[in-house]
């Protein structure tokens, strides 16, 4: 009898703690996910981003808050009135946490749609210079997390703005990229509740289809 | 009983613990506050972020004894063990990190073409992209400053150096006649194409202690590490064609190209001043592996082979007829391995070894000759980085050079072998990301002269604020006498140069203003006596600024930059026995590129000019020494790119447009005529102009790819 309370104590109380850090890391995660979402500004993003650090390191085997973290360094490096290096500065900080998430779940569409947007955005800083040798590169990376899994709209609607910037660039159709661009947009149509999983990108791609109508009339 | 313990245990753990409020502000160490710091205890959620003022506060329900962490970007992490009982403040500063993107870097002598972040002078689509250059890595880089434009020449000449004193570095290892073989008068080319490049280091001195056998100037060309797409290139130009496939794959990629040169169908359209027996041709085949080990390990494997020729008559002075007939016939084999692997955090293991064979079989009017050069390279270099602001560069190296000379008729042969070793080491400090110093020492031992040369090298960069620094070099180089002279006398003592760099650089978005001044004295040079035998009785010095400006923002889709450099020299070499400027180093020199992108013609539109104030020689009717100078020299070249498609691309450009008759020094006959006065022949260019048209188109499954990087 006492062995097995003791027994049923021990699992009671493991079982319990557990599913406590489970139910905290998901409420921290919920919590700034939704504070991401109102954030606005360098200081309200680098809070979120420190927020989300913090629970990667808490969570080492999560690769939700390494995402995030790169995610919201993306987004810092695209507030208005930065120089160069400031922007090249978070954006190394966002690779080395898009290949964190990488080194927690291989072969993640999602992730690697986003280590594509951290070169996408590093093109962007400098891109009649960086253009030419990293196109292919943020191309191939799309493309993989295309392949993956074909229901991302996130992987869809990045290769899409890739392929509008360069055919703007060269002057030649964007066909091909609006359509990427509206099929993401039927992606996200999809997709609903998905948690803490990522599911940013439907205003984007709203925004960018626009842009694709009105230059195709 | 034990379980009712249990149980209490259980229970007590999920009782709440009393708060705790922890505040405080986050500073540098200059006390300028920190925003952003992210501040929080090791092990939990609880945390917060620094205000604007770098102020924090947070909660937590943990008590004790805890690891308060505060982490900021471009700071070392600090962590402090704290106690928690209801409030803390606490006040941090943190120290900065030193990193590429806020270092100060060494930029004395130093010009670098990369794609990393760190600012760069120049990219090396620049170099592919320079109007005039007709994608040769020497014509482009002598648009820059340091370097005068010998057109009669076409290698690389830096401040008042001639042409073997600039040392070219293939992945770090050595390439021996790294120039097509040619005549003297017909200008060559770098025998690399500039698109196998993704980084190239030039520099006009004070170099690093790596880099030995250079009495002025290195040029260090770094390969593509992995490609990044499997790609058909095919090119159509006006002067042969090529053919080149790359495949890629995970953890390895391959590359073979084959291309042939022929100017012979071109000069028979376009009339050429130089009287050609057989039009230059060649042949060149490259085939290249990389392959990943591990994480950050990297082989890279290149082999190039090619075969090239050219048949010309030269008039003589003060002769009729069509004067000396010269055929060259070369074969050339390079072959390079290169190993990077990183064994820690601390460690860094490069290494790797390079061959070069050249032959060369010339005639002579009708006396053959044959030239062999056979040059082997082996390099070892580790890198230890003990922290942020401290790392040691130490390596050695062995050089094995054959060379041999042979006249097959009359059975004359004559040959040596040198064999060099080298041991570097040099300290990279940084005293604060405003301050760096490098410092270090190369030791050389011939055996074939067997002598030992130490040279120290020593240089420092300060930044001033974010815009400009300044930069101080100082070193002492050696390399050996050239191979001609060596041949006959084996016990020369190596050439030495001392160089001092004075660098001004500023950059701010879109512009970059880049001044140096130097100070370069040379010892031991090569003379050569009336018998013809070489000693090292020469010396002299060389001295002057340069300036380059670069503007990339003023005017819309416009890039452009100048250059102006100022060399006054003086040496005594080669038969002289005293002091002369010489003939190899104009005094001022000028180059203007610029590049202009129109959208709606979907082109690149560019042009370059080239200018000196022209060469000086020696003229046997003036007296002694180098006593007349040629017109100046000057030559307009403009290019046209157009993207017909993504993956068409066609390029066409014409070298001095406006027909400059450029003359480069006159040749004297050995004996004055029946008037007493010594016949003379001009040296000019092969053709007035030289008008180039390509088609480059690539094939690969993303279509998006092009050939910029050819053009």
């Amino acid at each position: 009898m006492k062995v097995i309370s003791i027994a049923f104590a021990l699992i009671l109380g493991f079982g319990f703690t557990s599913v406590a850090q489970e139910g905290a890391y998901t409420e921290a995660m919920q919590t700034n996910i939704k504070a991401m979402k109102d954030a606005s500004g360098t200081q309200d993003y680098q809070a979120v981003a420190n927020t989300f650090s913090r629970i990667s390191k808490m969570n080492s085997s999560e690769w939700l808050p390494a995402y995030y973290t790169g995610f919201v360094y993306v987004i810092m490096s695209f507030q208005s009135g930065l120089t160069d290096d400031e922007r090249d500065a978070y954006l190394d900080i966002a690779g080395k946490y898009a290949d964190q998430a990488a080194g927690i779940s291989e072969n993640n569409s999602e992730i690697i749609a986003l280590q594509g947007y951290v070169k996408m955005a590093e093109l962007s800083v400098k891109p009649a210079i960086r253009g030419p040798f990293m196109s292919g590169t943020i191309m191939k990376l799309f493309g993989k997390a295309m392949e993956l899994d074909p229901e991302n709209p996130r992987a869809m609607l990045l290769m899409g703005r890739m392929k509008y910037g360069t055919a703007q660039f060269f002057k030649s159709g964007t066909e091909e990229a609006c359509a990427l661009i509206n099929g993401s947009l039927k992606l996200f149509e999809k997709e609903h509740d998905r948690g803490i999983l990522p599911h940013w990108g439907k205003p984007m791609a709203e925004q960018v289809s626009k842009s694709c109508n009105s230059s195709q009339e | 009983m034990k379980a009712t313990i249990v149980l209490l245990f259980v229970l007590f753990s999920m009782v709440l613990p009393a708060q705790t409020i922890i505040s405080g502000t986050v500073t540098d160490r200059k006390g300028q506050p920190l925003p952003g710091a992210n501040v929080y205890l090791r092990g939990t959620y609880d945390g917060a972020s620094a205000d604007k003022a770098g102020n924090f506060n947070f909660t937590t329900q943990k008590d004790g004894e805890q690891v308060l962490v505060v982490s900021a970007i471009g700071f070392h992490t600090y962590e402090m063990a704290i106690y928690c009982n209801g409030a803390i403040k606490q006040d941090v500063q943190l120290k900065e990190t030193i990193s590429e993107l806020n270092a100060v870097n060494i930029t004395a002598g130093a010009m670098e073409a990369s794609d990393e972040k760190r600012s760069v002078v120049i990219k090396p689509l620049d170099i592919v992209t320079t109007s005039g250059a007709l994608g040769d890595i020497a014509g482009a880089l002598n648009t820059l400053p340091g370097t005068a434009t010998v057109g009669n020449d076409g290698r690389l000449f830096v401040r008042g150096g001639d042409a073997t004193e600039t040392a070219i570095f293939f992945d770090g290892l050595k390439v021996s006649n790294a120039y097509g073989a040619s005549t003297s008068g017909v200008p060559t080319r770098t025998r690399f194409s500039p698109q196998l490049f993704k980084g190239t280091f030039f520099s006009t001195g004070g170099y690093s202690a790596e880099f030995g056998q250079a009495l002025s100037s290195v040029l260090v060309l770094n390969t593509v590490d992995m490609p990044v797409r499997s790609q058909t290139d095919i090119s159509l130009m006006t002067v042969g064609g090529g053919l080149a496939h790359t495949q890629t794959g995970d953890r390895t990629s391959g590359s073979l190209s084959v291309s042939y040169t022929d100017l012979k169908p071109y000069q028979a359209i376009i009339p050429q001043d130089f009287d050609w027996q057989r039009a230059p041709f060649s042949f060149a085949g490259e085939g290249q592996l990389r392959h990943k080990i591990g994480k950050k390990g990297l082989v890279k494997g290149f082999y190039s082979h090619q075969r090239s020729g050219l048949d010309i008559w030269q008039k003589v002075p003060g002769e009729e007829g069509r004067g000396q007939h010269i055929q060259i016939a070369n074969r050339y084999h390079f072959g390079n391995i290169s190993l990077k692997q990183s064994l820690s955090d601390k460690w860094l293991l490069e290494g790797g070894s390079s061959l070069s064979f050249n032959t060369d079989k010339l005639e002579i009017d009708t006396l053959p000759l044959e030239r062999q050069k056979d040059l082997a390279h082996f390099k070892v270099k580790a890198t230890y980085f003990h922290n942020d602001r401290l790392h040691l560069v130490s390596g050695a190296e062995h050089f094995v050079q054959d060379y041999r000379e042979a006249q097959p008729e009359q059975k004359l042969k004559r040959s040596f072998r040198g064999n060099l070793t080298a041991a570097f080491s040099e300290l990279n400090y940084y005293f604060s990301s405003d301050w760096a110093v490098r410092a270090g020492l190369r030791a050389e031992v011939d055996a074939l002269n067997h002598n030992s040369y130490v040279s120290p090298r020593l240089s420092t960069a300060y930044k001033l604020n974010t815009k400009s620094q300044l930069s101080l070099a100082y070193g002492r180089f050696n390399q050996d006498a050239e191979d001609s002279y060596r041949i006959l006398e084996q016990g020369l003592e190596h050439t030495i140069a001392r160089h001092y760099v004075f660098n001004y650089l500023f950059t701010k978005a879109g512009y970059t203003l880049r001044a140096e001044a130097f100070y370069k004295d040379y010892d031991r040079l090569i003379t050569v006596n009336s018998l013809g035998m070489p000693a090292n009785q020469g010396y002299g010095w060389a001295r002057g600024l340069d300036v380059f400006f670069r503007d990339q923002e003023t005017l819309k889709n416009t890039d452009y930059w100048i250059t102006y450099s100022l060399v006054d020299s003086k040496r005594r070499y080669d038969a002289y026995d005293e002091l002369v400027q010489p003939s190899f180093a104009p005094r001022h020199n000028v180059a203007v590129v610029a590049k202009h992108f129109v959208s709606s013609l979907k082109s690149q539109i560019g042009g370059s000019w080239n200018w000196n104030d022209g060469l000086v020689y020696h003229n046997p009717n003036e007296g002694s020494g180098q006593n007349s100078k040629t017109p100046a020299y000057s030559n307009l070249s403009v290019s046209w790119s157009y993207l017909h498609r993504q993956n068409v691309i066609l390029h066409a450009a014409v070298t001095n447009v406006l027909g400059r008759n450029n003359i480069f020094g006159y040749r004297y006959a050995d004996t004055p005529d029946a008037s007493g006065s010594f016949p003379s022949l001009p040296m000019t260019q092969g053709a007035k102009r030289f008008f180039f048209i390509g088609l480059f188109i690539t094939l690969s499954d993303d279509k998006k790819a092009n050939q910029l990087n050819n053009l």
